[in-house]
């Protein structure tokens, strides 16, 4: 059952609160929502809180829950809001992929917005495209002339555990400092970035206190693409793809 | 008033599944990031922020515990679902 073709009619409102949230949170939570529509039915009882949940972190719990999922071996479906990992692709790698950009864009709009898909690729044909990568076709940091609508805010350098609902994953920005305009350096290992695994008030704690949980003494990257000497080594030893 | 309108016009036309999935094998879901030929990268809450407008800022989402009888009401009353249908829906819960 969807909930989008039952949420119209009625009066007052309730009604209408909850149709607009429906279809506002059904985008990232669509795949599932056809399968366990009632199940997501608790996430919309109390409406009058949603205007003070970080959404960012809601929306990422759930793509990295997704992606997550999709490195099973038996797993053919990639759930969630593909958009976001599709838009997050054409922000960084301009070089890959066919996509349409939207002349009527500005930037009082989200970037996403910026694009359309193009003809589909496939996918032969972008495994050579990302094994050949260089660090000069990647745009690390492409929101410069987006910071106006905006501003870069320190608690996107969390790291740690963030949740929605039951599930956590952890947001390790420290593995991806390139990202934020800081040289990469070889990153601890996730179980000393977690802190352990705490449990949901503690992680809440951290959370709300976010200043203990960013790191404020990273040096500047001289170019987007800078890291320590010894980080490809590092990469190339830990990694299963190289 | 949710702080998702942007949303709303956000969603592309059509998915590229070759796109995705050739990124999708590069996913590590211990560390949470796409193992590239340059490193590691992968989407932070910075990205949701400017690709989606989303607000960082704020408190988790928890979610409502959801018993059979509420989740009943709410396709009832909310969303006009049809009452067998909806007991037929909930009978799990």
């Amino acid at each position: 059952m969807c909930m989008k073709t039952h949420a119209q009619g009625g009066s007052g409102l309730w009604l209408s609160e909850l149709t607009y949230f429906t279809l506002s949170v059904a985008l990232f939570l669509w795949t599932r929502v056809l399968h366990q529509s009632v199940f997501y039915l608790g996430f919309f009882v109390d409406l009058r809180l949603t205007v003070g949940y970080s959404w960012a972190s809601t929306a990422l719990t759930h793509m990295y829950e997704q992606l997550g999922d999709c490195s099973y071996a038996n797993t053919k479906k990639l759930a969630g809001y593909a958009t976001l990992l599709q838009g997050w692709i054409y922000e960084h790698f301009p070089s890959i992929g066919m996509r349409r950009m939207q002349a009527l864009y500005s930037e009082d709009q989200p970037r996403c917005r910026l694009y359309d898909a193009g003809k589909g690729t496939s996918i032969v044909v972008v495994r050579p495209q990302l094994n050949t990568l260089t660090p000069t076709s990647i745009r690390f940091c492409p929101y410069n002339e987006h910071r106006e609508e905006r501003p870069f805010e320190w608690i996107s350098l969390f790291c740690g555990y963030l949740r929605l609902g039951n599930w956590t994953q952890l947001h390790m920005s420290e593995r991806v400092l390139r990202q934020y305009e800081y040289t990469q350096i070889i990153p601890c290992n996730p179980s000393v970035l977690g802190h352990g695994h705490p449990d949901t008030n503690e992680m809440n704690r951290r959370w709300l206190h976010f200043n203990d949980y960013v790191i404020h003494d990273y040096a500047i990257a001289p170019y987007p693409d800078t890291c320590v000497e010894e980080y490809m080594s590092w990469f190339r030893s830990v990694s299963h793809h190289m | 008033m949710s702080g998702l309108g942007g949303l709303l016009h956000t969603s592309f036309e059509s998915l590229d599944r070759g796109l995705l999935c050739a990124f999708v094998e590069r996913w590590h879901a211990e560390i949470n990031n796409f193992h590239l030929p340059v490193g590691e990268m992968t989407i932070t809450l910075d990205d949701l922020s400017n690709l989606l407008h989303l607000s960082i800022v704020g408190h988790f989402y928890t979610q409502k515990t959801l018993d059979s009888d509420l989740a009943n009401d709410l396709l009832v009353e909310s969303l006009r679902v049809d009452h067998g249908l909806a007991s037929e829906e909930t009978r799990h819960c």
